[in-house]
């Protein structure tokens, strides 16, 4: 998996010129979070000490201390922010118009598949990862897939069965890029927009509405 | 459970089955993390030496036990597909099947779902290959169904997934008991994905949940 190799770092300016302590800590966190994504395509999080996150990451152990509890917090901090945005860019594609339910799950399912395939690291912490990090850390996963359900508020369905059918569908297109993500094939998530935008329209539209929007969208 | 109880297993079956049932209940009550060698063994009501005769380490022991628990309900969902001559009675005869079993094994079903994840690269490799066996089941389920034939395999996996989270989120919620009930409305999931008229649900006495029907395409 690529990402892996060390960014130039850019010294935090001092003095004079130095940054609120605010602002400092952001960065320093920002760091720390990337340094662990970047270490644990090497390890994976079980393997992965906090020594490994702070040669990553270019910030003493004291600051690494001062921010986190430990590895796990590091973690779900990590997480929170990537899955953060996430959310919120799917969230945001979907709302985006007026357009037919179709065409906004298209836009939403068509988003999240960007974002992962945009930085596989960060789609290994989100995907693969955090399946081994602890409950905390299946807590917030579930969490997340909750949010992402957003999309299915307004799927043809009866509501009895919107919450299990919609569970399902998040489920089941969370495996399909897990599938890819943990074999390394992140970027290949992008050329796999049919599979994944049918498999999230047809248990509301049948084989034929599905077919039908799929290639619609993806010829688009 | 107690010491030497073998739960889903006769006791004759001998050692193996005693310490894989042990392993369940130790990760079921301790997590993964706490299902050490020893408490397998003080669980099993074996002996130390019996354990690595077996297995090597708790992983191995733990892989065991759901390797084992995957055939064994791919095993009842396959026999219970096969009983019923349409393929809509057959998914739900085996829907039935899988969750009524879950359900009958909680020690078992906790164990391979809630804690599993935190078990490395091994077990991880056995969720997917699991994972692919369900696939490849819904595959074989759907071939008779009325647009079986032109879905992508992608379809499968993607249910096959979907089956995991429904069932990992309730068991994780403390829910075991109450999977029984998703079995009709599961099999109406995939059902729908394959989309046809789905007639009434049989009351054949099972213990499935009357689930709204869909509208024909």
């Amino acid at each position: 998996m690529d990402g892996a190799k060390p960014k130039p770092r850019r010294a935090l300016p001092r003095g004079i010129n130095a940054l609120p302590k605010q602002e400092v800590e952001r960065e320093q966190r920002a760091r720390l979070a990337e340094g662990l994504t970047a270490a644990l395509t090497e390890k994976g999080y079980a393997a992965v000490s906090v020594a490994d996150v702070l040669a990553k990451a270019g910030v003493s152990r004291r600051t690494f201390y001062q921010l986190f509890a430990d590895k796990e917090d590091c973690f779900l901090a990590a997480y929170e922010e990537s899955a953060g945005r996430l959310a919120a860019a799917v969230a945001a594609a979907y709302a985006d118009d007026e357009r037919p339910w179709p065409e906004r799950v298209a836009r939403g399912v068509e988003m999240a598949l960007d974002f992962l395939a945009a930085d596989p690291p960060r789609a290994s912490l989100l995907l693969v990862e955090v399946l081994g990090a602890g409950p905390r850390a299946l807590d917030r996963r579930e969490r997340v897939l909750a949010s992402l359900a957003v999309m299915f508020a307004d799927a043809p369905v009866d509501d009895p069965t919107r919450q299990l059918l919609t569970e399902a569908v998040v489920g089941g297109l969370y495996e399909l890029a897990y599938a890819r993500v943990v074999k390394g094939e992140a970027r290949a998530l992008r050329s796999a927009k049919r599979d994944f935008l049918y498999v999230a329209l047809v248990p509301f539209l049948g084989h034929e509405g599905a077919s039908a929007h799929v290639d619609s969208a993806v010829s688009d | 459970m107690g010491a030497g109880s073998v739960e889903g297993f006769p006791e004759e079956w001998g050692a193996r089955y005693r310490l894989m049932t042990a392993m369940a209940d130790a990760v079921a009550e301790c997590g993964y993390e706490g299902a050490t060698v020893e408490e397998v063994v003080r669980r099993s009501g074996l002996r130390y030496e019996q354990f690595h005769k077996h297995f090597a380490d708790t992983e191995q022991c733990f892989l065991a036990l759901y390797t084992v628990s995957v055939e064994f309900i791919l095993l009842r969902m396959a026999r219970a597909f096969q009983r019923e001559g349409d393929w809509l009675l057959g998914l739900r005869a085996a829907f039935s099947a899988l969750f009524v079993c879950l359900a009958e094994h909680p020690e078992t079903t906790r164990a391979c779902f809630s804690d599993l994840s935190f078990a490395g690269a091994g077990p991880r490799r056995a969720r997917e290959e699991a994972l692919q066996r369900f696939a490849a089941f819904v595959s074989l389920c759907r071939a008779g169904a009325p647009c079986g034939a032109m879905a992508p395999t992608a379809l499968d996996q993607a249910l096959a997934g979907g089956l995991h989270h429904v069932v990992s989120s309730r068991v994780r919620a403390g829910r075991i008991d109450d999977l029984p009930e998703l079995a009709l409305p599961m099999a109406e999931t995939v059902f729908k994905c394959f989309r046809g008229e789905v007639p009434p649900p049989v009351d054949r006495g099972e213990r499935v949940a009357r689930a709204p029907s869909v509208h024909p395409a």
